[in-house]
């Protein structure tokens, strides 16, 4: 790599200068930060969706739940999320979902490991007032109230009013402005 | 040098006491992330660098993206105000009044940067030029991303030094219409003065997009004085008039989108001497594009893409005193298709490959007005194939890539590509090996005997280094080869033809500096670049300058911010800051080559924003454009003999802006 053999070309006489200079920038700097994945920006896009569906009043239910169901690494961006979270200042809790253990939940992440039994899984929560939401899918048109997509790598989504309505939640007009289709 | 140090300096000096870096602040930004709304999610990743989503720090390229809020609070018009902030490009002239691009001090109007506006190839056909300046209006764009560095393997033989992605606003998403509107005045003469429409509406599964935009602009208001003495003011002869239309429909997985460009430039600078009067050049085009995205399982995706573009650039086919302008009238049409596969192997593995055919064809419409094969029509097919592994491990993200090009015309390419890249904590690196191939265009060969596609090597190493949630530092260096250099010049008859001819390129640096807090953002960046040891022909450097390439300054300095001065009203301070450069012009007595000094230059400029003021979606723009009214030069990058062409002076701007989005029932 003759930038590197003949770096001194370049730089001569004032690479010290720009080490000193990076160096000062480094040592000053403010040292928060962690790495965004695909998987946290899905996470996130979970946790804001909350703040745009109405969900039925239920008696009794105190807590707000999300499932995730299938191996993702959405469900370990869940967790950072959840905790720096609240939904109308309650807690969030964090569910992984398998097909021996069922649990109420107000929305469910069907993964895309698990995409082919994810109809079965919106059955289950069928009218029982649970936001499914899908992932990178292209069968889920009519079991999934919303399906995330990476469409020229940034994430979007999709909204399945139908789907919605026989999950018994209802998604604002804000929302569906910012999906990138909408299915009646 | 001492110079830019202590701008450096005083630059960390202001980023050691910005506000990001209080206690309160630093909460701020370990959350920042947390805070976002949809709006800002949805604007994360990017998507030129590889087929397959990744972070811009992971991206297997050199990258500069401009968000809509930077392209909106800079008060910018035109496309190329906002790429002169970017490192390593610069502007130039060419012939015809024609501006175009250079990258990393490299001259790459003809071939060598590839433009894309969702999807359309926008280098004109026969000489594979990009005309800029009055073109490209700001208020259509919602995101540009840049590589800067080739992109060949991926997008074929204009990609050989960097990559344009723009994406308009009506064609991703949204419901409503914009409508803005500038005037740019000049102490003589309007510098720009535009309307543009953007309608975007979901109608059931369908998305539809649409958008106008009518332009007038004028280069300059000064006085032009050609290498012979001969001057003419530019005021009333320089107009730039661009007319634009663009329909977006998306349904599901099918995008088809059709893009109509007049682009009407008045020059009278000709090619050496003035021209008596002024005369018009045309680039008209229009562009169709279809692409439907087809799942085969949950792994595959199989995306057929059919292009076509059908052109008249460089079109003057009226008459010229003493016939000093030769009629030129040449229709050209490409037609392209592309079924690319995406095959996701497993979570840590993504594959990308396709196949392109291109069909070209060239028609002189002018009697008795033939190309060198006596023909009236020229056509060429191009095939090619190409494929990309992408390997994500804990380690590294490595990024192998190929394409293999075969044209009847010219002889094959092979460019193969690596990149690694890897995020730790606060640092990423990225090391690039890319080769890169410019394909000859219709003229190119018609007026070349023998020519063959230029081959690229281009080193990169970034290292880059996350200050906070919200600011980062990256450094890279580069090195750049070009064998086989695609070289204009005029033959023994005084006509033009190209040949290859020995070797080009630089090498550089290149510092970018990002931070965004609550108070607003800056992005600072300085750029050098030397041709020392890069070139064995003559035609790009400045004899008795060594490393010094006509035109370009070796050293450049940029930065576009934003200043929140209320919750309602920001301001926009930017500038350009660059070295001394030199052009070539030939003594008309002796016939000998001389070198002519431009002096280092500092533009600075400032809007002011006024957002939602007067009624909810109205933005209300005001500023001064080169406030200091420094001189503004394209230079000729090559020894022509075309002397440097004015620009536009200081400019008091006002642009109004307008959203109303439509409510749901």
């Amino acid at each position: 790599m003759a930038i590197l053999t003949k770096g001194k070309g370049i730089l001569q006489g004032t690479f010290r200068k720009w080490i000193v200079c990076l160096a000062i920038f480094i040592s000053g700097s403010p040292t928060v930060f962690s790495q965004i994945s695909e998987s946290d920006i899905k996470a996130m896009f979970l946790f804001n969706f909350i703040k745009y569906v109405e969900w039925p009043q239920t008696q009794g239910v105190t807590g707000f739940k999300i499932g995730v169901v299938g191996k993702s690494q959405v469900f370990e961006s869940l967790q950072k999320v959840i905790a720096q979270k609240t939904k109308d200042g309650r807690k969030i809790e964090l569910v992984s979902l398998s097909e021996k253990e069922f649990s109420s939940c107000q929305l469910v992440f069907i993964s895309r490991s698990a995409e082919s039994s994810g109809e079965e899984w919106a059955r289950t929560y069928q009218g029982s007032g649970v936001l499914v939401v899908s992932e990178e899918s292209t069968r889920s048109g009519k079991w999934a109230a919303i399906n995330l997509v990476t469409i020229e790598n940034k994430i979007r989504f999709e909204i399945n009013q139908s789907a919605a309505k026989a999950g018994g939640i209802k998604i604002s007009s804000q929302l569906s402005s910012l999906a990138v289709s909408i299915n009646p | 040098m001492r110079i830019l140090f202590m701008l450096m300096c005083a630059c960390v000096f202001c980023a050691e006491i910005s506000p990001a870096q209080s206690a309160n602040e630093s909460a701020r930004d370990s959350s920042s992330f947390y805070d976002m709304s949809l709006e800002d999610l949805m604007k994360i990743e990017v998507t030129v660098a590889s087929s397959k989503a990744l972070s811009s720090r992971e991206s297997p390229g050199i990258l500069t993206v401009i968000t809509e809020e930077e392209i909106r609070k800079s008060g910018a018009t035109d496309l190329m105000e906002l790429l002169g902030k970017v490192p390593g490009f610069d502007f130039g002239v060419d012939v015809e009044g024609v501006v175009g691009i250079g990258v990393r001090g490299n001259w790459a109007h003809e071939g060598k940067v590839l433009m894309l506006l969702d999807g359309h190839e926008l280098n004109e056909e026969l000489f594979s030029a990009i005309a800029m300046g009055g073109h490209y209006s700001t208020s259509q764009i919602k995101q540009i991303e840049i590589i800067r560095g080739p992109g060949s393997s991926i997008y074929g033989g204009n990609a050989e030094y960097a990559v344009i992605n723009i994406i308009s606003k009506q064609s991703s998403g949204g419901n409503g219409i914009t409508i803005s509107s500038t005037y740019g005045q000049m102490s003589r003469q309007f510098a720009t003065r535009n309307v543009a429409v953007a309608v975007a509406k979901p109608i059931g599964a369908v998305h539809l997009g649409f958008s106008a935009l009518l332009s007038q602009a004028n280069r300059s208001q000064e006085d032009f004085t050609d290498n012979y003495g001969a001057t003419y003011n530019m005021a009333n002869e320089s107009a730039i008039n661009t007319t634009q239309y663009k329909m977006d429909i998306t349904w599901k997985k099918l995008k088809i989108s059709g893009f109509s460009d007049q682009y009407h430039l008045h020059q009278r600078d000709g090619y050496e001497n003035n021209f008596s009067r002024s005369y018009p050049t045309y680039f008209d085009s229009y562009h169709f594009l279809a692409e439907y995205e087809l799942p085969l399982s949950k792994k595959i995706t199989l995306t057929p893409v059919v292009k076509y573009k059908n052109q008249q650039p460089w079109k003057f086919d009226g008459e010229s005193e003493g016939d000093e302008f030769t009629p030129y009238k040449v229709s050209a049409e490409n037609i392209l298709g592309l079924l690319k596969m995406n095959y996701e192997i497993n979570e840590s593995m993504n594959l990308l490959t396709g196949i392109e055919t291109v069909g070209q064809r060239a028609t002189r419409l002018l009697d008795s007005s033939y190309f060198e094969n006596g023909n009236r029509t020229y056509s060429m097919n191009n095939q090619s194939v190409f494929s990309e592994l992408m390997v994500r491990k804990k380690i590294a993200n490595l990024t192998i890539g190929a394409r293999y090009n075969q044209n009847d015309r010219f002889a094959n390419a092979f460019v193969p590509r690596m990149g690694l890249t890897r995020v730790f904590n606060k640092w990423h690196f990225k090391l690039l090996y890319s080769s890169a191939f410019r394909s000859p265009s219709i003229e190119n060969i018609n007026l070349g005997i023998g020519i063959k596609p230029e081959r690229t090597n281009v080193m990169e190493l970034e290292l880059g280094y996350k200050l906070g949630a919200n600011s980062y530092l990256t450094a890279n260096v580069f090195d750049i080869v070009t064998k086989d250099a695609i070289i204009f010049y005029y033959d023994t008859d005084n006509e033009d033809a190209y040949k290859n001819e020995g070797m080009a390129g630089t090498r550089g640096v290149e510092f970018e500096y990002r931070v965004k807090t609550a108070v607003g953002y800056m992005n600072l960046n300085y750029s050098y670049s030397t041709s020392n040891g890069k070139q064995t022909n003559e035609r790009y450097s400045v004899p008795g300058h060594k490393g010094v390439q006509i035109g370009f300054p070796t050293n450049k300095i940029s930065m576009l911010s934003n200043i929140r001065l209320s919750n309602s009203i920001n301001a926009s301070p930017s500038l350009n800051w660059m070295d001394k450069r030199y052009d070539i012009y030939t003594d008309d007595q002796t016939g000998e080559d001389h070198v002519r000094t431009f002096k280092q230059a500092l533009y600075l400029d400032a809007m002011f924003n006024f957002e939602k003021v007067f009624i909810p979606g109205l933005v209300l723009q005001v500023g001064c454009i080169n406030i200091l009214d420094t001189k503004t030069f394209y230079i000729q990058p090559y020894n022509s003999n075309h002397a440097a062409l004015p620009g536009t002076s200081r400019e008091y701007r006002l642009k109004i802006n307008y959203t109303l989005n439509f409510h749901k029932k």
